[in-house]
């Protein structure tokens, strides 16, 4: 009967122990409440493309593993093909950003790559580039000005210009195209028969 | 005639006893005091103009934010603004606000993107307020990095906190993170104090 007692005020001093634990938590406890706000968030689109003629444009990154535009240098007639020193040819190549790209570029000449020069005429043929309006014809009367890259040979590079490209005003517009004309010069030591060949590289980077 | 006497007496007795009971009695007169008791609320509420406010208090119905470039094309060196002001509601204690970003959303421009938060004093959230803001989210962390420090907000909406979030596209974000999407949702938990 004693024992029961005990037990009886054990149990009465641990519920009041245990009402006490019930009123600490609760002054632990806060209120609260949430705002949630939300963003979505797009990246642009950015492509480069090129053109031999001035009307069909298509990628022609070697990066990437396209081919790169092969120049038609058909001026002046009869000197293409048959370049003897001294003559210039020249031939254009448009560029502009293709339909799409969301951000305004910055086109430089970065670099060529040309035949070895033991076996080839790249150290015999200088080059510059310059940049025309649209609809220009690239030859001798137009290719004047400071250019923005030069060549004392095909595998050199010097006095690289900036050249802004703009993006097309709507998604499916492409951006207004820039013609640069290409005059590649032989000089008086130009060696008979050989064929040469040069791969300019043109990089875009987007501006905003 | 002696019983008679006797009788008096005890009625006399009976009498002055009757009376001092009447003595002992007094004027009453009572005040009474009454208290109601009631819990107060704790409610915030928010707007993405700094003006018109509302709950959000779901990720469901969480506020769109306004960026101020629209992001929808951002390229790399983009960076685009937001306000969010967050107060309490009319009535409702003060307390303190801390902000969490939710799980990123997207195709995948969460891994370039990052993004900063600092309180402002005015409303205006631009490239030329920000500067002047307070860290909440330091510049340049993840879209997962929570807020750093807590913001105190008055009761009954007397004052508001303007959060302005910065989020940016790096420069070193390169070609692969063209087209992609990301949409963030961001939890701003008040706890009442």
């Amino acid at each position: 009967m004693a024992t029961k007692t005990t037990q009886r005020k054990v149990l009465a001093v641990l519920a009041g122990g245990l009402v006490l634990g019930v009123g600490v938590a609760g002054v632990l406890a806060a209120w609260n409440d949430s705002e949630f706000a939300t963003g979505t968030f797009t990246a642009g689109a950015f492509d480069l493309e090129g053109s031999t003629d001035g009307t069909t444009f298509s990628d022609h990154n070697v990066d990437d593993g396209d081919t790169a535009a092969a120049l038609a240098f058909t001026l002046p007639a009869g000197v293409v093909g048959n370049m003897s020193p001294s003559d210039t040819v020249y031939a254009g190549l448009w560029v502009r950003l293709a339909a799409g790209t969301t951000t305004g570029a910055d086109l430089v000449a970065d670099g060529t790559t040309a035949d070895p020069a033991a076996s080839s005429n790249t150290d015999h043929l200088s080059y510059a580039v310059y940049q025309l309006a649209p609809g220009a014809t690239c030859d001798a009367a137009s290719a004047v000005g400071t250019p923005i890259a030069t060549g004392a040979t095909l595998d050199a590079q010097t006095g690289v210009t900036t050249v802004p490209l703009t993006e097309g005003a709507t998604a499916d517009t492409a951006g207004t195209a820039v013609q640069l004309c290409f005059a590649v010069t032989a000089d008086a030591a130009l060696e008979p028969g050989l064929v040469t060949d040069a791969t300019w590289k043109f990089t875009a980077t987007s501006t905003s | 005639m002696r019983s008679r006497r006797i009788r008096a007496i005890l009625a006399g007795g009976l009498v002055l006893g009757v009376g001092a009971t009447a003595t002992l009695a007094a004027w009453n007169d009572s005040e009474h005091g009454a208290a109601t008791f009631t819990a107060g609320r704790f409610d915030i509420v928010g707007a993405t103009d700094g003006t018109t406010f509302s709950s959000h208090a779901t990720a469901g119905t969480a506020a769109a934010l306004n960026f101020q470039l629209p992001p929808t094309a951002m390229a790399p060196g983009t960076t685009t603004y937001a306000l969010f002001s967050v107060r309490t509601a009319n009535p409702s204690v003060a307390g303190v606000l801390q902000l969490t970003p939710g799980t990123p959303g997207g195709t995948g421009l969460a891994t370039y993107l990052t993004y900063g938060v600092r309180t402002i004093t005015g409303t205006s959230c631009t490239a030329a307020t920000y500067p002047a803001g307070t860290a909440v989210v330091p510049d340049g962390s993840t879209l997962t990095t929570a807020g750093t420090t807590t913001q105190a907000v008055a009761a009954n909406g007397a004052a508001q906190v303007n959060y302005c979030f910065a989020v940016t596209l790096p420069t070193a974000a390169g070609n692969g993170a063209q087209g992609l999407t990301m949409t963030q949702t961001w939890q701003i938990q008040g706890t009442s104090s």
